[in-house]
């Protein structure tokens, strides 16, 4: 309990008095006592008011200007003179105010743009107000503790859990190249961790990769497109950490609602651009961050090691790379390593969960259907992957991509709660990732030929009537909406997230302006931009909601009843890597093509 | 190159993110960027400092109101 | 007893570091010298004008008083001598000898009592001459020093008559007799606003003096001199220090004021008085240029400066930059080799 404190506040600024009274508001719901002047009150009439109510605090707000550096110190000048300089602490608060002009004009503190009502409540009461204390206001995100995944569908549920036990007894006694060298990754962090080499391990290792891969462990050349990072750039990036992390503040980019957290991918290709990206990021809010490898990575058997960068879309994956993100991030900042559609998904989960990775993504149907990987494969490194996730007590979104290829969003939904079923037949923590896109069947449709609301709406409400399991609109939200125009493009994406917050997710995924735009990298900036957008929707909606149409309730009901109907077809199948070669999933028309990445790799293991 | 900056209507913006340890900081380098540019009548409309740097948009007015605007004159450029 | 020589400004821009960095670089043992500032220091690049400013070199051995953020700001290697039990908005305070020279960034104790701490605790390290550098224009800290410099110039008025005229009236406050009070008197706290005068019976005063210890402004100030010329006998007026007279409001108005009450038979004096070594000018100022909405360097008449100064003030007045180093240190060691008053 802190004793009651007398504050007198004064804005000596005739426009500028806004923040003195939301500080007013604070101090007086904490019991403290204060006066707030008018704007043209003089320092005289000011300090005079201080001995009058044996005021213990004063704060004064002023924008500064030339002469007004001046003003302010007589101000404290005047108080010195006074004989209460000794008595009283003063701060001063205002657009461009920094610790050092405080320190030149005399006062205790100087608050500038960004400090929060707390920080100056903290000021007053006497208490040390520290970047450390702030940082931990910012609340890191559970996002699975608040579900208990109960299913409200009985029937859905019934087909869900006959083709989990498909899957499960069909991937008996099967394993992969991919599952071995997962298993043979645990086993060298294992033998690194004692100190040891782990140079017989990797031998075996490089035997279950590709050739581009393997020359890596045996002749020490790199993949064509990587290169290493030198020591003097990681030296380089060590020491801008450090300077960086000194001056970083997370922001909460909510407003009133607890929700969503707001995540962004990174990828650049550079793990020290990627980092670059993070903390501007992270300085503007971002709560998560996505690791984005690149397309090579799904398709190529095995990870090399060390520090590599490129120049295309997508940071390579490797043990030292994961871990050199990991070490830039803030501690409220989630990290997401995305596992879900190549060859190398069960050692993508054993590398991110060694790093310190708080979330995977797996899914098993948009991999095979869209990212290109052989649906038998995928399904037996998904089941292997969805265990290590499970025993690592990694949560990982199950995402429908598939969608933007031109699967109807009720086929993608089906697969994605045949995954996500399986998941919690394992024992692990999935959570449902719909697109909130304008995807092809939409267009052909004319489902949004209005509005960008019922839709998006229809599939959480569909999604809600099964199963109590978090969600989170990826990735990225708005997708197929935002156009190269930095405007347009973030005014959609922070549209999208206010839809989002309004159905009560539990995150989101956003993009950055640059979006639309394949000729290049994403540019920081453009990452800011749909940032402050995003913070900017979420103040304007607040508790509000957005209101559909009654479209909305109609067409959850079309897809509800055809997810049921996919399911059905696929659980009479009884083979669920046939399901997906036949297209049940997702057909050849839809858009859907059974991948080719690992085909025929499959082998049989003996218990 | 002035005869380029002549179809600009009034002012050339540069939006990007700056590195930069404060506000102050990021507005020098924005606009000695702007300088070298060869940009003379400039401003920094945007300016906002968190954690690595600051979002900015520098601007260079090539135009302003009343002044004999390049983009007015005939396609001989008299 | 350490000797606490102050420099302080009539605004920004006037040329305090510069003076403050012309004696210590003429000082011949960096042992016996400890600087401070009552502000904030060694920034390369003024927050308002964007301009370079002048910042602090230090040399091996003296020792500087200034907050924890500020340590390794600078080029100079700072040893920490000790921690005080001081804040301010960079940090807690050190004492600290500078081990390898450099620039140093100083943001030291920013009010009268703080600074008067700091001396205390400066007693030990056998330093025989503490340097107070001001900040902008304040002024309140340096009621404890011994001996003041002031820094004026074109920054606070581009017009030198009028620069001058106010010179003359500091010249003048500053200057005021020690008055030691025997008789009772009437002890007045603070006269900021004219209502404050309600609180004391002056129309009838009786006491041969009248007491001020806190601030008085010029505004009441200028009732009471109404009010005390009705009394059958006038009072002496005893300020505690002369520079809370600075802080009237209104300088010339001040310096008139007293002039015509002591006229009239009134004496009028301080408590503690402190010695005015040096009237430095700086002809220099930042002119605000509109068309590009910058600040330009700009320079009145150095010597037309220099020589209307001279001729209104008593006190020497110094152009650092033109007369170099020595004209300023002369001053200085010759008022901590006896001449201040304390």
């Amino acid at each position: 309990m802190t004793v009651s404190k007398k504050v007198v506040l004064a804005p000596m600024d005739p426009v500028h008095d806004i923040g003195l009274k939301m500080i007013r508001r604070a101090l007086n719901e904490a019991g403290h006592q204060t006066w707030l002047y008018p704007p043209d009150y003089s320092a005289q009439e000011i300090i005079n008011a201080i001995i009058e109510h044996k005021a213990d605090t004063v704060l004064v707000s002023r924008t500064l200007g030339y002469g007004v550096e001046e003003l302010l110190a007589r101000f404290v000048d005047l108080l010195d003179a006074a004989g209460l300089r000794e008595k009283i602490r003063v701060a001063v608060g205002g657009m461009a105010i920094r610790p050092e002009f405080a320190a030149e004009l005399g006062f205790d503190a100087g608050f500038g743009p960004g400090t929060t009502v707390e920080e100056a409540v903290a000021f007053v009461e006497g208490r040390e107000y520290t970047l450390a204390e702030y940082a931990t206001q910012k609340k890191r995100y559970d996002l699975t503790s608040d579900y208990h995944y109960t299913f409200h569908h009985a029937n859905i549920k019934k087909l869900l859990d006959q083709i989990a036990g498909q899957i499960l007894s069909w991937s008996q006694g099967k394993s992969s190249p991919g599952i071995g060298r997962a298993l043979l990754r645990q086993a060298i962090i294992e033998e690194n961790q004692a100190g040891k080499d782990a140079a017989s391990l990797k031998k075996e290792y490089a035997r279950l990769c590709d050739e581009v891969i393997s020359n890596y462990y045996t002749k020490g050349t790199l993949h064509p497109q990587t290169r290493r990072l030198e020591k003097s750039e990681l030296d380089a990036l060590s020491d801008y950490l450090k300077l960086t992390n000194s001056r970083m503040r997370a922001i909460d980019l909510r407003h009133t609602r607890s929700k969503p957290a707001v995540f962004v991918q990174y990828g650049t290709g550079c793990p020290s651009l990627d980092i670059g990206h993070i903390k501007v990021a992270e300085a503007w809010g971002a709560d998560g961050v996505v690791h984005f490898d690149p397309s090579w990575g799904a398709r190529t058997e095995g990870f090399m090691e060390g520090y590599q960068t490129h120049q295309e879309d997508g940071s390579v994956i490797t043990p030292e790379n994961l871990q050199c993100i990991k070490s830039s991030l803030l501690d409220t900042t989630l990290w997401q390593v995305r596992a879900h559609r190549g060859v190398n998904t069960p050692e993508t989960v054993v590398l991110a969960a060694n790093a310190g990775a708080d979330l995977t993504k797996i899914n098993i149907v948009y991999g095979s259907l869209g990212g290109g990987t052989d649906p038998e494969r995928l399904l037996v490194d998904g089941v292997q992957s969805i265990k290590f996730a499970a025993g690592y007590n990694m949560p990982f979104d199950v995402v429908t991509n598939e969608e933007l290829s031109g699967v109807p969003a009720h086929k993608a939904f089906a697969g994605m709660l045949i995954v996500a079923n399986l998941a919690l037949q394992l024992g692990a923590q999935p959570i449902l990732q719909p697109l909130f896109c304008n995807s092809p069947e939409v267009m052909i449709n004319g489902y949004m030929n209005d509005n960008y609301i019922d839709f998006n709406i229809a599939k959480i409400l569909a999604l809600r009537e099964i199963v109590d399991a978090p969600i989170w609109p990826g990735a990225p939200i708005g997708f197929l909406t935002q156009t190269e125009e930095r405007v347009q493009s973030s005014v959609s994406t922070c549209l999208h997230a206010a839809l989002a917050a309004s159905c009560g997710v539990e995150a989101i995924s956003i993009a950055s302006s640059d979006e639309a735009y394949s000729g290049g990298p994403i540019a920081a900036a453009s990452r800011v931009d749909t940032l402050k957008a995003v913070k900017e929707s979420f103040r304007f909606l607040g508790k509000a909601k957005i209101a559909p149409t009654e479209q909305a309730a109609q067409w959850s009901q079309e897809i509800l009843s055809g997810i049921e109907k996919v399911l059905a077809q696929v659980a009479q199948e009884g083979d669920f890597a046939q399901s997906l070669y036949k297209g049940l999933l997702g057909t050849r028309e839809d858009g859907a093509y059974p991948g080719r990445a690992g085909r025929g790799t499959v082998y049989k293991v003996h218990a | 190159m002035a005869h380029c900056l002549d179809s600009i209507i009034d002012a050339l913006d540069v939006e990007t993110f700056v590195v930069a340890k404060d506000e102050n900081e990021a507005k020098e380098v924005i606009k000695k960027i702007m300088t070298e540019m060869g940009l003379k009548d400039i401003d920094v409309v945007y300016c906002q400092h968190l954690g690595p740097g600051a979002r900015v948009r520098a601007r260079g007015y090539i135009f302003r109101a009343g002044d004999k605007y390049g983009w007015l004159k005939g396609a001989d450029g008299k | 007893m350490i000797k606490k020589i102050g420099i302080a400004g009539t605004a920004k821009n006037t040329g305090k570091t510069t003076a403050t960095m012309s004696l210590i670089s003429r000082w011949p043992s960096p042992a016996s010298l400890a600087v401070t500032s009552i502000g904030y220091d060694g920034e390369e690049i003024d927050n308002v004008t964007n301009l370079p400013k002048p910042r602090l070199h230090l040399t091996t051995g003296s020792i500087v008083v200034t907050a924890e953020k500020c340590l390794n700001a600078g080029s100079a290697v700072l040893e920490k001598l000790e921690k005080l039990e001081l804040q301010v908005p960079l940090g807690s305070l050190f004492i600290c000898r500078v081990r390898r020279s450099g620039l140093v960034v100083l943001a030291g104790p920013n009010s009268k009592k703080t600074l008067e701490q700091t001396v205390a605790c400066l007693d030990k390290y056998n330093v025989r001459v503490l340097l107070v550098d001001g900040a902008l224009n304040r002024l309140a800290p340096m009621g404890i020093v011994d001996g003041l410099i002031i820094a004026t110039g074109a920054s606070r008025n581009t017009n030198i008559e009028e620069l001058a005229q106010e010179a003359q009236a500091i010249e003048f406050l500053l200057n005021l007799p020690q008055l030691t009070i025997q008789e009772p008197a009437l002890h007045v706290t603070n006269l900021l606003i004219e209502r404050n005068l309600k609180v004391y019976s002056f129309a009838d005063c009786t006491h041969s003096f009248i007491e001020f210890s806190g601030m008085v402004d010029i505004k009441p100030f200028t009732r009471l001199t109404e009010t005390l010329s009705q009394c059958p006998s006038l009072p002496g007026l005893v300020f505690s220090n002369p520079i809370k007279l600075l802080l009237c409001g209104d300088l010339l108005k001040m310096s008139l004021l007293i002039r015509d009450y002591c006229r009239e038979g009134g004496n009028v004096g301080v408590r503690s008085p402190l010695s005015l070594l040096s009237v430095t000018i700086n002809p220099f100022y930042p002119l605000y240029n509109k068309a590009n909405r910058e600040f330009v360097k700009s320079w009145l008449d150095a010597d037309e400066m220099w020589s209307t100064m001279s001729s209104r003030l008593k006190t020497p007045v110094v152009d650092v930059v033109r007369q170099g180093e020595d004209a300023l240190y002369q001053l200085v060691m010759e008022a901590v080799n006896g001449k201040c008053q304390n």
